[in-house]
Order: C-alpha cells, then structure tokens, then sequence
C-alpha cells in the first residue's frame, strides 16, 4: 500500500536515496554459551525517499533508531534486513570494492565535533585524506583543493597546518563539514550536527549547509531531536519512535497540522522562545520503553493520551491522510 | 512586597591558568527574590556555571578564586562563612542540580542511600524514618514504584528518572533556593517537558525560589519570572522575562533571540552573530561583545559599558542604549 | 590569539617537564642512557679486571665505592651495570611491546575467534607469578643476559596484550573512526592513520612503567642466581655477591641496591609524569 504511494510521488520528483523495509536487530546473547535470548529491535521496519538536493529530516528521542538508520545507510552499520537503493543501487548488496566506490557520493558529520575528527591528523590532511584516498586530487592539486574547501566554510585556509585542538567546537564542525564535502558527495547524513554548539554558532552551521545545498544540489539526511532546527532545514521530515516511522510529510504540512499524537506531544514539548504564546501543552507520561520488549500492537500505545483498544492489538501502517502526508495511527481511520 | 533571598555584590572571580591569573567574573551584581525563578542565560563561556557555584562556593581553588565581592544570604555573606555554617546551608537551604545525572550520582550507591544521606545529615532522623521519607520524596518526583527504586542503582535508571532522583536529592530537606545548572539540556524534549512541569509543581507545592541557568531561551520564556543574560562574564542585561523578549536591549540578547530557529516560523536564512565567544585569556578592550556587535563605536572599544538602567526594572550593559547623546 | 603549530611531542614535554618528579624520572632517564653509553669513558677501571691487592676495600678517594671480592671497583661496575639494565628495560620491553601490541591489535579490531583464542592464551600467562614464570624460561633455556631478556619480555607481553586490546576497543567506536571508514579507507590504513597513533600515548606509559619493573625481575633473577652469571656487572648480581658480605661490607650491597632504587623510582615518576602529561592533554580536547 504504501509502496504505490511511493512509485506515484517517485514519478514525479528524482529519487537519490530509497529506503526499504530497513530493519537492525541486535541480537541479546545470555549464557556460557551466549544464546541469542531476544532481540533489541533498534529499527524495525523503516521506508522513506530523499530526492536529489532536498533535505529529509529525521526527528526522534533517544533511541527511536534515528541515529542507527544514518549509519546503515553509510554500511558504517550493517543492517539485518531491508533495502537501500542509491542512485539505482542496492548498497546493502555491494561487495567491498563496489562500496568503496559508492562512498565517494556519500559522506557522513557527525554530533560531536570534540570526537569526530582525528586528533592526530592535521586538519589539512583531514580535508584532503578523502580525495587521496579515492585519487580525485593528489600533491598540489590537493592542496590547492583543501583550502579551497576550507574557504568554503569559513574556515582560514592559512590554518591548514593546525591540529583540530586548536578550533573551537563551531570550526570543528566546519572542518568535518569540508572532509565530507571534498568529495563532491551526492548525500551527506548529518547526525545531530548542531547539538552539541553554541546558539550563535548553530546558526552559522546552519546557514552554511543550506548555502552548500544551494551551491552543490547536496541532499541531506538530517537527523536531530530539536524540532525548531528541522522545521529550519528540511524540506519533509519523517518521525520516529522506538524503530518505527510514526508520521512523514511536507515540513510545513507536519509541523502546521501534525496527526500522530506523538508528534503532536512532541512539538508541545519544545519550549518556545516567546512570552507571548499560550500553548496547550501535552506532557507525555512515562518513558520510553525498552527495545528489547516492545509494546504490543501500536508501540506507543502506553503513553498515548488517545488511546483506543485496537490500538494495544494491531500495529498501525502509514497511510496518507494528506497529499504527501502519511501517518501510523488508528485515529487516522475514524 | 518582595523580599531578597540572595544579594550579590562586586562578584569578581579568578582562573589561574598557567600561573597567570585571568578574571572570568567580572564585578557582576544581582539579587534574587523569595519565591520567584531567576534565569541565568549565556553560552559558552559566558560563565553563567561558575556564578551558579560559587553561591554554593563550590569553586575549586585552584584554579578558580574568589577574589572579590560578596553574596548575602539572608543578610549574612556566604563568602565569609566558616566551613561549618556553610556545610549546613548545603544541601539543606540552598540546594543545587547538575547537567549530567550520571555523572552527579555516585554509581556504587544506591539512589535510595544518597537521598537518606542528605537527610540523615541535615535533620537528624533515624534509619527507619529517613527511608519512609526517601519513598516520600521518590513519590513527590513522579517515580513509579518509589518502594523499589529506593534500592536501586543509578545505571539502572533511564536519564530521565536520574534527573529525578538528583531533584529528589536536592528537596530532602526543603531548601530555600534550588539552583539548577542546566539541568534538562542532557535530556530529550519530552523528558524535559516532564522536568520542567514537575520543577514548576515543586515550587508550587513548598514555595522554593529558583536559580535556573541554561542556554535555551524556551526554556527562560516558559519558566522564568526574572532573566540576567551573561556574556565573557558580565551581565549584559537584567530584567523581567517580559521585557526581556518583547524589548531586548543589549545588541546581544537582540543577537541571540534572533539566531535561534523557531518552531513556529517559515525557513529563511537564520540570523548569525559574526565571530565567537572570546578565550577568557584572550578578552578584548572596552566591552567584550564589541569585536561582534553591529553597532559597536569607539567609545564602545575604549571603555567597559557598566550595567545601568535604562527603564524601570530593565538594565543593561551597552553604551549605545545609555548615552545615546554620547554617540550622538 | 595567534596559536603556532605545535606538534604532539613538544607538547607533551613541555606538560611533563612542569611536575618536579617527572623532571628528576625524565633525568634518570636520560642519565642512565648517558652513562651506559659513555661508560668505557667515565669508568675509572675495568670492570671485570680482578685485583688481589684491594679485596674487599671499603670506599676510598681511589674507589669512590669500593672493591668487591675480587677486587674490582664497585663503581666502574655500577657504571656498566647500567647496560645490562638498559638492555632489560629498553629491549625486553621493546620486544614485550611489539608481541603485545599486535596480538591485542588483532583481539581488540578483528574481534571473533581470534580474540577468544588470544586472550584465553595471555590470560593463562598472565595467571602465573611473574617472577616463577621468568625463571621458568630461563631454566629451560639457560641462564645468559639474552634469554634473560626474552623471558622478561614474554612474561610482559600479556599485559600490553591486554591493554592494547581494551584501548583499540575503545578507540574503534569513535567518531573519527568511522569517519575513516566512511570516506572508504581500508582496515589497514585506519590502524595505521587512526587507531595507532592514539593509543600510543598510553602504550608509552605502560612501557616507562613497565621497564622499571623488568629492571627489577632481572634484578630478582640474578639475585637467585638464574639471571645474569658472573663475572658479568649486573646490579642484581652484584646484589647476590655482596649478600654473604652484608655485615662486613655492607657497601658491596648498598650501592648496587641504590642504583636500582634511582633507576627504578625514576622510570616510574617519569610514567607518571607522561601518563598526567598526556592525560591533561586529552582532557582539554
């Protein structure tokens, strides 16, 4: 069902990136002879498209499998089950060489900018280590690429020789933003890369991936739990929980008429800088629960203020509700 | 009519980096209210953290020193207490909550004996009350089966709980002021929606005034009464949280509350304060905001702008809002 | 703030020459290289030249720390000592390293059976006394500075196995690893480029540690009469000669102890010292 919904919208817009059924299970193994006792279902079951140059957000608390989606696509991750077709295709039945190939058209940054470069390398080589690994600049022409990169992030190219204990955690984030562009990638997953910066650093960060996006016609996967940052850059955005895509849409279409009550508590949960609103605020009661032994029937079911009896027997599937507006919730039937 | 609790004068404070001594606060001023939740707004490096330790004087020297200033508690200054008048303020009238719920609870112990020791410390009960009144507190923090968390060990909680816990520990003894160094920025947005409701209760519930320090202006809106906003360890603006979002005044408050992403507007380019947050080692001449600020002037190169009034209730630090017939 | 290029190891130093004990184990160090490698030079006498005339002569203007029972000059023998101790500490260390570093590269990336099987093997090394161990093998092999040398560096080679395998543990789930494996590099390049140079700092500081502790098994080794054989100058057979003589010339006794004392206690301040050096260095990052 939701596969035609999908091929009628591929028609009509250029598919860089298509996800599906994409599961990772991780095995739990007790005993002398390590046993494999259950699964913790990290992500169970994901579909999603990224066109060329657009930008998808994904938007999920800890542990909703947002972060793990990100790294299987890049292999960093091997996932149990599933398909991942880029550009045509199947990543996750590449051999090693036709991977290494692959991963030139796709980059990853990362949250931390304290522990995502290597604190041995210059930032010069750390620019330029991807274009002589893949021989698309060597010697000079590497050089001359490097600070050019460098530039293009704001970044002094006169630097190049510094170690990244010498920027600050805004140039950091800079510098992994240049590594990952060096290649010319066609997507770059972006893990959280503003939580951990200042306010007034972030939107510099920001700014400049969206000027990158206009320049290059980069798409981006850009996973984060802050709703405000991804109403910003993306232009649909997909929600998660514990595995699962709860709601996917247009970011305006979600944000301004959002269904799934997760999201809806979500977004009323995000304090708003401004004196002059009054919102309903829903606080969600409990935790997440555990991985290992979800909910039976809709996963979010025990927290859920609208709770129905169907709702703790059958998982709901993503159905659209709205023109590129799809959600999992059996509120949406009635 | 409203009564201070804590009044802080001339705060001067010292890192000593290298044998040289560097001045991070920077003669800062400010009082806090029975009853009422001061939010205490800056960035890295603005040095809003150390201000909140040092009312606990929990500054560890060396590095750090209090080199000057005084801050009155109930008229009497913390700064000059003896050790033994301010173990007993500690956790008992002025208690204080961290970032980091992991790191601040000691993992070999359970959660239930970390709450009792506070407690046991402070109001002389005996084993059997102390734990009655450590399931009374689990209760009071909203957590599920408070009778068999009491025995449990931190990593066996989620963030969330552990956060609670910390609250817990910091309510035994129903203090005066909670001071909450960014208490919720570790979490996710829904636990923090649950965090700062049941802040909001407590306060409510026992009539507890509150420090909270944080970098999410949200978070200010929604929770605070009053706001200084800090920066390179000034305070560049002071006022009630109102008239903080409807007329900031200091370039750089107008900076922030324009950079940050809303969740309820359309995508355009974000607003960027140029340049960074000076090294304390490192601070420029004349007001520290001025290599940033957009309409920095000579004046502002030459000379330290001090906090004044510039309307009832609403101070700031910035020479292009006092003299204006300066600039001219 | 203009900050010049500065590059690992000048860093490093000047972090370890700050603290007053990491200066004196950095001079120890670098004193007893000094000293080992001059010594033809700085030595007053030979060595092993026996002298019937001096037997047993308490420290004198013309030997500053006596003579032993075969008349040779206690101090010209300190000097050479510090050879013998050298070649303990540098090369069955070095040699303890090595062994220890691959096998706990390959425990600690490739993971798997090889892993189990490492670890099951260095556990049960590492279960025997150190000391018993040692003998052992150079019982077996026969007592000589060599293989005196080989069985320290076996017996060492768990623990670096050990430490190697945790910290290459550690090291692959950062971040910056998997940027590596991200832009296509191969395992073998993200050992060399990556996972290597940042555990090496802490290798470093298990080796300085670990030198001064097989400075002192030889020096047990030869004291049992295992180790070192006569007539060659090693502090710990100095150490077994001088013992039947305690009383009546405690000196024979004395100054090859102190020289272990120095030697040892600066190694280890200087680990300390490096181990705070680069710590500091970590944690401003």
């Amino acid at each position: 069902m939701s596969d035609s919904t999908n091929s009628t919208v591929d028609k009509c817009r250029d598919v860089l990136l298509d996800v599906k059924r994409l599961k990772k299970y991780y095995p739990v193994r007790k005993g002398l002879l390590k046993r494999t006792v259950g699964y913790v279902k990290a992500v169970d079951g994901v579909d999603f498209t990224i066109s060329r140059g657009e930008t998808f957000g994904l938007v999920g608390e800890s542990g909703c499998g947002k972060t793990t989606i990100g790294k299987s696509i890049l292999r960093l991750t091997e996932a149990t089950n599933g398909q991942i077709l880029f550009d045509g295709k199947d990543i996750l039945k590449l051999d090693k060489e036709e991977l290494r190939q692959e991963r030139r058209h796709m980059q990853i940054i990362f949250q931390d900018p304290y522990g995502s470069l290597n604190p041995r390398m210059t930032v010069g080589e750390l620019i330029g280590e991807p274009m002589l690994k893949h021989r698309t600049a060597m010697g000079k022409e590497n050089e001359r690429r490097v600070k050019e990169l460098m530039e293009i992030c704001d970044l002094d190219p006169r630097h190049f020789k510094r170690y990244p204990h010498e920027f600050s955690g805004g140039q950091r984030q800079r510098i992994g933003i240049a590594r990952a562009l060096s290649l010319n990638p066609k997507l770059i997953v972006c893990d959280e890369p503003v939580s951990a910066l200042d306010v007034s650093i972030q939107s510099q960060i920001l700014n400049l991936l969206e000027d990158l996006q206009g320049q290059f016609g980069i798409a981006f996967l850009f996973i984060a739990h802050g709703m405000a940052v991804v109403r910003h850059v993306s232009s649909r955005v997909g929600v998660m929980y514990l595995g699962k895509i709860v709601e996917v849409a247009k970011t305006d279409s979600l944000f301004d008429d959002c269904r799934h009550p997760y999201t809806k508590a979500l977004m009323s949960a995000i304090p708003i800088p401004d004196v002059t609103v009054k919102r309903e605020r829903t606080i969600l009661q409990g935790e997440v629960p555990n991985p290992l032994n979800p909910p039976s029937g809709c996963r979010f079911h025990p927290r859920c203020p609208m709770v129905m009896d169907i709702c703790k027997k059958q998982e709901p599937e993503l159905k659209g509700v709205a023109p590129e507006h799809r959600v999992a919730c059996h509120l949406t039937s009635y | 009519m409203k009564e201070k609790l804590i009044e802080v004068k001339g705060l001067k404070i010292d890192f000593t980096i290298e044998s040289v001594p560097r001045r991070i606060i920077d003669d800062i001023s400010f009082e806090l209210y029975r009853g009422e939740v001061l939010g205490v707004v800056g960035e890295s490096g603005s040095g809003k953290s150390v201000t909140a330790k040092s009312m606990l004087r929990l500054i560890r020297n060396p590095p750090g020193k209090i080199v000057g200033g005084e801050i009155l508690f109930d008229g009497t200054d913390i700064l000059q207490m003896d050790i033994d008048s301010l173990m007993k303020i500690r956790g008992n009238t002025i208690s204080m909550i961290f970032q980091e719920p992991m790191s601040s609870l000691n993992p070999v112990f359970t959660c239930g004996d970390q709450i009792k020791e506070g407690v046991r410390l402070h109001q002389k009960m005996n084993s059997k009350a102390a734990r009655q009144k450590t399931i009374d507190l689990l209760k009071m923090v909203g957590i599920q089966m408070p009778e068999r968390r009491v025995d449990s060990y931190p990593h066996e909680l989620s963030g969330g709980m552990r956060q609670r816990i910390m609250i817990a520990m910091a309510l035994s003894c129903s203090p005066q002021l909670l001071i909450a160094d960014e208490p919720t920025t570790a979490l996710d947005p829904t636990i923090q929606a649950q965090i700062l409701d049941l802040i909001r209760k407590i306060r409510e519930e026992i009539g507890m005034s509150v420090m909270y320090i944080t970098h999410d202006l949200g978070v200010v809106a929604e929770t605070c009464d009053r706001v200084m906003v800090m920066y390179a360890g000034r305070i560049v603006e002071k006022t009630n949280v109102t008239e903080l979002f409807t007329n900031p005044s200091h370039p750089y408050t107008q900076g922030l509350l324009k950079a940050i992403p809303r969740l309820n507007a359309k995508r355009e380019h974000l607003y960027v304060i140029k340049g960074m947050v000076p090294h304390f080692a490192d601070m420029p001449f004349g007001c520290s905001f001025h290599p940033r600020c957009p309409y920095a002037h000579d004046k502002c190169v030459e000379q330290k702008p001090t906090l004044r009034e510039i309307k009832e209730g609403h101070l700031a630090a910035c020479w292009k809002i006092q003299g204006k017939a300066d600039l001219g | 703030m203009e900050l010049f290029k500065e590059t690992w190891f000048y860093i490093i130093f000047r972090r370890l020459i700050k603290g007053k004990l990491a200066v004196i184990g950095f001079a120890v160090f670098i004193g007893i290289i000094v000293v080992s490698a001059l010594a033809p030079w700085i030595s007053p006498y030979d060595p092993n030249a026996p002298n019937t005339l001096v037997l047993i002569k308490p420290p004198s203007a013309a030997y500053w720390m006596g003579t032993d029972e075969l008349g040779r000059d206690v101090f010209s023998r300190i000097i050479y000592g510090t050879r013998i101790s050298l070649v303990v500490g540098v090369i069955a260390v070095m040699m303890a390293l090595a062994l220890g570093s691959v096998l706990g590269l390959i425990s600690g990336y490739w993971r798997g059976a090889a892993d189990h099987v490492i670890m099951g093997v260095m556990d049960s090394v590492w279960a025997f006394p150190t000391l018993i161990l040692a003998l052992a093998i150079t019982a077996a092999l026969g007592p000589s500075l060599i293989n005196v040398t080989i069985a320290i560096g076996l017996v060492f080679t768990p623990g670096f196995a050990r430490l190697v395998r945790s910290m290459v543990l550690s090291v692959r789930e950062r971040e910056y690893v998997q940027s590596a494996r991200s832009i296509g590099l191969n395992d073998w390049e993200i050992i060399i480029k990556y996972v290597w140079p940042n555990i090496t700092p802490t290798m470093i500081v298990q080796a300085s540690l670990n030198a001064a502790q097989a400075i002192i098994a030889e020096a047990s080794m030869s004291f049992l009469g295992l180790g070192i054989q006569p007539p060659a100058a090693s502090w710990g057979s100095m150490l077994k000669a001088g013992y039947p003589y305690l009383e009546m010339a405690p000196w024979l006794s004395i100054f090859p102890g102190l020289a272990i004392l120095v030697t040892v206690l600066g190694l280890n301040f200087l680990g300390d010292g490096l181990r705070d050096a680069m710590d500091i260095k970590i944690r401003i990052d």
